[in-house]
């Protein structure tokens, strides 16, 4: 299952996987290629009209190298790429979650140096 | 094929994101909404340039009216050595009208409304672009600065300056939701009397809840004794001074402008005002000669005591002890320079001191207490997130007219002079009828050289919020180019930043713990 041209079960422990995985439990991935992927892009948003000459130059880059976790087992904490996108496969058929939970990280890191300098 | 993008506010993405269950075998798309957050600057004092007004258009008169970008090829040569009177006439008119001049605003790009900075001196604009050129780091992730100047006719009254920077500030905000969709609030820079603009959009046009703070540098607060100093004796500066003679090099030329503007009455020592801001009780700044007796002024209120009397400048003839009022603001003579060659711009200007024109003082009696009665609506109102920094003067050496000093001589001259260049001399008989002359000293207290350091500092605000750490800081700048100083300019941006984290801190639902505004430091 390659994500972002890395595969991430590489050396892990696989002694957990089971056929007798009860139900509710969250997504897991599959030993094989299941058919199934997923991708997710985070992107700053477009001017929604013609931004003024005299503002400053619209900065449309992507979320590059964003944090994120996805409900799909076994997968782990992993990052967005430069691009700002995750491209998954491999992965079960039904639906996942993913959660940007360091979005914040780096700007409370920077509102506590700026402002105690 | 992707799913239709989602847009997410930023103060949700963490929340929204992760709520959403995702359907595999597709490409979804994340748009984060960036909130503006508008920068916005307003000058000081003769910090917009002007034009003729609707009402100002004149014959043999410029159009353009006041430059300061351009001192060498245009400030200088206009006023550097014009009489009263035509500085009356480009500036004033016959009296004040606020329909006389406007700020001079180039055409905006079809559809926006124009970022004002042609409208303002040109030296604030190399503080603003490197506003808009700053790398605010992470905070890029959920922000965006646009820079705005608010120019505006500096000769009228502060409040209705204010209004316009109220209504100002609604269409930027409208412009920039127009652009990032989201902008509901604007943080206010001023510079100099831009500070009483700002409150008054603030607090007299209600514009509170549109300003997510206020950063002032040297505001002249509760008031400066400078204004004064000025109306008596000219700009002050050295023996051959191309800005104060441009400025106004003598009291004459200083009083045809300033006491005939609502605006600059609304910048002398009002009742908040105090020279030592460790001496509340002491609100005394001017020491006087009445009645051959030494008495400081004002007891109470400088509006009734000070600038409401029509200054004589010597006794009356065969006077014993004189009560005329050497020291009162206005030479009512200085209100209505008449030229005796109205095209000219040059030679000597005809003082009207055989018959004062009553109509024009009250004309001036009128304008004072208006600026009497701003400053009683104003108080020491600050915003609820104010930030200020006040200056200390570039060379060190204190400058500033924080209180009026005379030098007392006996004896009156054969040459009867009163208003000198860049000086003023009173005539009055002490006590036993002997002449005396009351000679205005030079500035010698605390200060940017123009703001006591008591007028621009928290003391002369009431600021509400009040952190660990006091939001107010101290530089070694003179006044007019604070911005231009690199530790103004990195304190500017600090407080810029700790706006934003109130602003972060106020919608973003993980910290809401916080509700102290942060300070950038104490300086």
């Amino acid at each position: 299952m390659p994500v972002n041209g890395k595969n991430p079960l590489k050396g892990a422990d696989h002694s957990s996987l089971s056929s007798s995985q009860s139900v509710g439990d969250p997504l897991r991935t599959c030993p094989g290629p299941t058919g199934h992927w997923i991708k997710v892009k985070l992107l700053r948003e477009g001017d929604e009209n013609p931004r003024p000459q005299y503002w400053p130059k619209n900065n449309p880059l992507p979320y590059a190298n964003e944090h994120f976790k996805a409900s799909i087992g076994g997968f782990g904490d992993n990052s967005l790429t430069s691009q700002g996108y995750s491209s998954i496969e491999n992965v079960p058929a039904g639906t996942c979650t993913f959660k940007f939970d360091k979005f914040y990280a780096d700007i409370d890191v920077y509102f506590e140096k700026q402002l105690k300098e | 094929m992707p799913e239709n993008p989602i847009t997410v506010k930023w103060y949700e993405v963490d929340k929204e994101i992760s709520a959403k269950e995702l359907a595999v075998d597709k490409e979804h798309v994340f748009q984060v909404q960036r909130e503006a957050i508008p920068l916005v600057f307003v000058p000081g004092l003769m910090g917009s340039r002007l034009r003729a007004g609707p009402r100002g258009k004149s014959a043999g008169l410029p159009n353009k009216r006041w430059d300061p970008s351009h001192p060498y090829v245009w400030l200088w040569p206009k006023y550097g050595s014009c009489n009263p009177a035509y500085r009356k006439r480009m500036l004033i008119g016959d009296h004040f009208d606020p329909g006389f001049l406007e700020v001079i605003n180039e055409k905006p790009p079809k559809g926006y409304i124009g970022d004002g900075f042609d409208g303002i001196m040109g030296d604030y604009c190399d503080f603003l672009n490197l506003l808009k050129a700053n790398n605010w780091g992470p905070l890029g992730k959920i922000f965006e600065f646009p820079v705005y100047a608010v120019g505006y006719n500096w000769t009228d009254d502060n409040e209705k300056s204010g209004i316009l920077l109220a209504a100002r500030i609604v269409e930027i905000i409208a412009e920039a939701k127009a652009v990032t969709g989201l902008c509901e609030k604007v943080i206010l820079i001023t510079h100099s009397m831009g500070g009483l603009v700002a409150r008054a959009a603030s607090k007299l046009s209600q514009a509170e809840s549109l300003i997510l703070g206020i950063i002032h540098g040297v505001q002249p607060a509760t008031g400066a004794p400078a204004a004064y100093w000025r109306m008596k004796a000219g700009f002050e500066g050295e023996k051959k001074d191309k800005t104060s003679d441009t400025l106004g090099g003598s009291g004459p030329h200083v009083t045809a402008i300033f006491a005939n503007s609502p605006a600059v009455l609304e910048l002398l020592p009002n009742l908040n005002y105090r020279a030592d801001e460790e001496k509340k009780e002491q609100k005394q700044w001017l020491p006087v000669m009445i009645n051959g007796k030494k008495e400081l002024l004002p007891k109470k209120n400088p509006y009734l005591e000070i600038y409401n009397f029509w200054a004589e400048v010597r006794p009356d003839e065969g006077s014993e002890k004189s009560v005329n009022k050497y020291w009162a603001l206005v030479d009512p003579a200085l209100l209505d320079p008449q030229e005796p060659n109205p095209k000219s711009a040059k030679g000597a200007e005809k003082l009207n001191v055989e018959n004062p024109p009553t109509h024009v003082f009250r004309e001036y009696l009128d304008h004072l207490f208006d600026a009497a009665e701003f400053h009683r609506r104003l108080g020491k109102y600050a915003h609820p997130k104010t930030f200020c920094f006040r200056g200390t003067g570039k060379s060190g050496k204190n400058q500033t007219a924080n209180v009026i000093k005379w030098e007392l001589k006996s004896g009156w001259p054969e040459k009867e002079e009163h208003y000198l260049t860049r000086g003023f001399v009173g005539y009055y008989r002490d006590k036993d009828g002997k002449p005396m002359q009351a000679v205005l000293k030079y500035p010698a207290g605390k200060g940017d050289g123009t703001v006591p350091y008591s007028s621009a500092g928290p003391g002369a605000l009431d600021i509400t919020d009040k952190p660990p750490i006091p939001d107010h800081a101290e530089f070694p700048v003179d006044h007019q180019p604070a911005y231009q100083n690199p530790d103004v300019q990195k304190y500017t941006i600090k407080a810029i930043i700790a706006l934003c984290k109130c602003r972060y801190d106020e919608v973003n639902p993980k910290k809401n713990d916080s509700q102290a505004t942060p300070s950038p430091g104490v300086q």
